[in-house]
């Protein structure tokens, strides 16, 4: 039995297949050269590294691939006797710390000379150009100089002041002072621009009403200046935190994972950081750890993952800066309805 | 050698105390002309507050510079000087630009030369190709986001946005095995087209389209113009800054970049290495008769950044200052 077919119907489909064509062809023209690499690069080392992790695996001879569960994860969360666990832990501690350790100064010191650069003397750009002129350098270069200025024998810092201390070589925390020296001169300049953005854009308004109500200068950074810019120094503490997270061409080039100590018969490389010892792993010579630090890569990333979770959380709180007053104005429309 | 710093450190403390000086002399001179109201504070003018600032921000300027300063200077020290008389600025013997010359004349211990011209020209390749394709690829994909209308155009999105979370040391092994599977491994193209897939461009692209009225794509579209004339014609001329400045990170990002180049290409393949890994493994000696060398090298390597630096800088800290206010 035919079907009967009007025009109209008949119109519609055909111009709605072509439309479908028209539009998505279009689409795919657009996105697709940038999904391909999105999902090749992305996305897929994503899945293939939740697979690899729970297996042994090796990059030389497939034959070699086993599948394993979750043991990588139980030998690196519990078994103390393992050597992944103790250095996985170990340059977890070491990075944390630095972490940690870094965040106040890279923020305190950047805001200080933001807050001055905010003054606008004579200069100014010139001066907000030197300050963020080390970040741009590459690390290698950085690190290269710093090795100079650090050397023992003949570094220019034991030249100057006539000691011969072996900054890089000799103890774990004159190595991690070098280390952090570095960080500081090449991290300053972004937390700097950052700060200077958020103080440029502080109301004017506010800071003139804080000065006829009798507030000085270092009363109006404190009370006025300081909450204006509370996105900025809480965006500039998560990415300081996340960034040294990845610390790694600083150790590399100065240290090399640095001086080994000794510690309860285990040598520990007293340096290392846990992008440090996965490169270790990763060029070493042993090929079948491919499963393991994928799921050391896994569990860094749910830890890393977590913290910037933990920072969009917060970050979009503070992002209605409008919230009280917009509360305050619904309960002002409310109490209106209530007595109109 | 340490009466120089002694004398530099005298003669800051004297330039601070004369700074302290000058201030309470101006607040003194005014309080004097002025009626005594209010605390000490309010007598602190903007232009005295300028005044310090300048001076203190100049002291930390010159010191700020230093290690580039002493960088470059020990490039143009030569060997002699450094084993026998080091730690000073200027040597005794001259500068000479002897360790750029030897930079391109280097032999291993086994007689084979190092090819730093090789490790220039990939660099350049590298971080140029991947620039380029980068802002072809995600300026299109930003197009489609903000001015084309499809179905899940958000859930999309923000599946691409989430994964901004990752961070890039969670799928360093796998890969690594992706490259070696795609059997680039051992090219130029495992360094450009992994940077490809990445994220953060797509989204400071996407954010300056957002401001381009909609009005505008619309009339274009009511006159003819196919998408692609769109978007030659009239977005990318608009969004031309946030192209430079995306192009600008791009190219720094990956012309800087240490960790991944090392791991993929390996420590074998010298003729594949870029100039950051290179010069780590020039300075990894750390001995005096090489280290002139290897400053000469980080600074040869950090020379085209500089100098893109110098006629942008503008844009690079807008752009950076951009990031973190809009997000």
């Amino acid at each position: 039995m035919k079907r009967l077919v009007t025009v109209e119907e008949y119109a519609y489909s055909r111009s709605k297949r072509k439309s479908f064509l028209g539009r998505y062809g279009l689409v795919l023209l657009f996105l697709g050269p940038y999904l391909f690499f999105f999902l090749l690069f992305t996305v897929y080392p994503l899945i293939y590294g939740i697979v690899m992790s729970l297996m042994k695996y090796s990059i030389s001879d497939p034959t070699q691939n086993a599948w394993r569960g979750f043991q990588n994860y139980i030998t690196l969360l519990t078994n103390g006797n393992s050597i992944y666990n103790i250095n996985f832990w170990y340059s977890m501690k070491n990075t944390a710390l630095f972490a940690i350790i870094i965040v106040p100064v890279s923020i305190i010191l950047p805001l200080v000379t933001a807050i001055m650069v905010n003054f606008q003397p004579k200069g100014y750009k010139v001066f907000r150009a030197i300050i963020y002129l080390p970040s741009i350098l590459p690390v290698s270069s950085s690190g290269v100089i710093f090795i100079a200025l650090f050397s023992t024998s003949f570094g220019y810092i034991n030249q100057w002041f006539g000691t011969s201390i072996n900054w890089l070589n000799s103890e774990p925390i004159l190595a991690w002072i070098v280390i952090f020296l570095l960080c500081i001169w090449g991290g300053w300049g972004g937390n700097f621009v950052i700060l200077s953005a958020g103080l440029k854009n502080v109301d004017k308004s506010l800071l003139e009403a804080a000065s006829v109500d009798g507030c000085n200068s270092w009363g109006k950074i404190l009370h006025v200046t300081l909450p204006c810019i509370k996105q900025q120094l809480i965006l500039c503490i998560f990415t300081t935190i996340i960034g040294y997270f990845s610390l790694y061409g600083q150790v590399y080039v100065l240290t090399s994972g640095g001086p080994n100590v000794n510690i309860d018969g285990t040598n520990y490389w007293s340096t290392q950081t846990i992008m440090f010892y996965l490169q270790t792993l990763i060029t070493g010579t042993q090929f079948d750890v491919y499963g393991m630090v994928s799921s050391m890569g896994i569990l860094m990333g749910i830890f890393v993952g977590c913290i910037t979770g933990i920072q969009l959380l917060v970050t979009r709180e503070r992002k209605s800066g409008h919230k009280r007053s917009d509360e305050f104005a619904a309960y002002v429309k409310a109490q209106k309805g209530g007595t109109l | 050698m340490s009466g120089i710093v002694l004398g530099v450190i005298v003669a800051v403390c004297a330039l601070i105390g004369a700074l302290v000086a000058f201030d309470v002399a101006f607040v003194s001179l005014k309080k004097g002309g002025m009626r005594m109201e209010g605390r000490f504070g309010s007598y602190v003018s903007s232009r005295l507050i300028q005044i310090n600032c300048f001076v203190i921000l100049t002291l930390f300027c010159i010191f700020w510079m230093l290690p580039l300063v002493i960088g470059v200077l020990g490039s143009l020290t030569s060997q002699y000087s450094f084993t026998y008389a080091p730690g000073h600025l200027i040597p005794e013997d001259g500068f000479t630009f002897d360790n750029y010359l030897a930079l391109f004349n280097q032999h291993e211990l086994s007689g084979e030369r190092i090819p730093v011209e090789r490790w220039i020209l990939n660099s350049f390749l590298v971080a140029t190709v991947n620039t380029f394709l980068y802002l072809l690829i995600a300026g299109f994909a930003a197009y489609a986001f903000v001015f084309l209308r499809f179905k899940f155009r958000n859930v999309v999105f923000l599946i691409i946005i989430f994964t901004m979370v990752i961070p890039g040391i969670a799928t360093m092994a796998p890969q690594l095995s992706n490259i070696a599977n795609l059997g680039i491994s051992k090219s130029l193209w495992a360094l450009i087209l992994p940077g490809l897939g990445g994220v953060g461009g797509l989204y400071l692209i996407r954010q300056f389209y957002l401001s381009i009225p909609v009005d505008l794509i619309e009339s274009a579209r009511i006159d003819g113009a196919s998408d692609f004339r769109i978007f030659f014609k009239i977005v990318f001329p608009l969004a031309k800054t946030v192209f430079l400045v995306q192009g600008l990170f791009c190219f720094m990002g990956s012309w800087n970049d240490l960790f991944w180049p090392q791991i993929v290409i390996g420590t074998t393949n010298k003729e594949l290495w870029t100039l950051p890994v290179g010069v780590a493994y020039l300075s990894s000696s750390k001995t005096a008769n090489a280290m002139g060398l290897s400053l000469a090298s980080a600074i040869f390597s950090a020379f085209p950044i500089f100098i893109l630096y110098l006629f942008t800088q503008n844009k690079i800290i807008e752009g950076v200052a951009a990031t973190g206010v809009k997000r």
